[in-house]
């Protein structure tokens, strides 16, 4: 197979670990709703047989409902701007919105490791042009590799920082040591013009982020 | 369905208060745990039936903890619970001692059902054992 090959599989199956991860999520939302509804339709059955509808309980599930509908719209709208990540082969990248949109489609990750997950955001807007889907494969690989590597109670950060042109993200809280930069990894790297290097004892990793990724000059996509 | 002790696990608080409270309403004697490692203490601690598990938890997962618990208790019938569901996911469960699996989010009446299957297993696995104890003495003794 050749490198084109594995790294389209590998997108593939980027875009099916976040789906997986995301559906779960709608899903337990979706449970917990059946149940709210179950629990009003008791409180019916139990106020038609001669009982009392309690208003105060009443208004406490509707606020139960709210939480949880707030909740699977979040997850809703975090597939959402994810997949337009694809919309485009190029353009220029909001980091802020980027590194954030990629902490909360790890964070199901984190907490089945049982780590917890920090995003540090500069204050300023921070900006590369590139391929969106490219960059957000790459940090979400790093960041994969960071939690599955922490110890289970510990702590990973993702912090974004300026770096001349272009930015740097840290991926702190690796515990096992250095993981060797190979397969999709490798070639991503080499396609956004990125470079990953371990600092130190290789708890942290660091991302260098140019300005400008390699391919071509970007159009206006609105 | 007065004698069923329910355990339901899952790392969903709001879901397992609110399941918690249907069933109990229904007759069942339920506690929860939000974790592998709590359900596999309150099994060790308590008689359970049935045991209504989650499959992707914080720590240990639903697989992992499914095997303590048939470990510690094999007449424990674990019905898994889960958002994540693959044919060969319940498969695999089930070759590893599940009663049966559900996915979410599931009919109250579908999983109360299950319950009841259960439960009626757990009590033939007691019987089965009790005749063969009592066959085998009836034979240690040539009778």
């Amino acid at each position: 197979m050749t490198a084109g090959r594995d790294l389209k599989r590998a997108g593939l199956s980027f875009f099916g670990d976040v789906t997986a991860g995301i559906t779960h999520d709608i899903r337990n939302s979706l449970a917990i709703l059946k149940e709210i509804s179950g629990l009003l339709s008791d409180l019916g059955d139990a106020a038609g047989e001669g009982g009392t509808l309690d208003a105060e309980r009443v208004k406490s599930i509707a606020g139960r409902l709210d939480v949880q509908v707030n909740r699977a719209n979040a997850t809703v709208g975090l597939l959402n701007r994810f997949a337009h990540s694809v919309d485009v082969p190029r353009r220029r990248i909001d980091l802020r919105e980027t590194v954030a949109m990629v902490g909360d489609l790890a964070k199901s990750k984190a907490v089945r490791k049982r780590v917890s997950l920090e995003v540090v955001l500069p204050e300023h807007g921070l900006g590369v042009e590139g391929d969106p889907f490219l960059l957000e494969h790459v940090i979400f690989l790093l960041l994969g590799m960071t939690i599955e590597s922490a110890e289970r109670g510990g702590t990973v950060t993702l912090a974004l920082s300026p770096a001349g042109p272009g930015a740097t993200i840290c991926f702190e809280g690796a515990g096992r040591g250095k993981v060797r930069m190979e397969g999709a990894v490798s070639h991503l790297l080499t396609l956004t013009g990125c470079t990953a290097e371990y600092e130190g004892r290789g708890d942290t990793l660091v991302l260098e982020l140019p300005g400008r990724m390699p391919g071509k000059e970007s159009t206006d996509h609105g | 369905m007065d004698d069923h002790r329910i355990l339901i696990v899952d790392d969903e608080e709001e879901f397992t208060s609110l399941l918690s409270e249907r069933l109990t309403a229904r007759g069942l004697r339920v506690e929860t745990a939000a974790s592998g490692a709590g359900a596999i203490e309150q099994v060790a601690a308590g008689n359970f039936d049935v045991v209504v598990l989650d499959m992707v938890m914080p720590g240990m997962d639903g697989i992992e903890t499914l095997q303590h618990l048939r470990e510690h208790d094999s007449d424990l019938q674990v019905i898994l619970l889960t958002g994540h569901a693959t044919v060969e996911k319940g498969v695999h469960a089930m070759k590893l001692g599940a009663a049966d699996f559900l996915e979410k989010p599931a009919e109250l009446n579908e999983l109360l059902g299950k319950i009841r299957e259960a439960y009626s297993r757990k009590l033939i696995l007691i019987e089965e054992r009790n005749t063969k104890k009592i066959d085998d003495i009836l034979k240690s003794k040539g009778w």
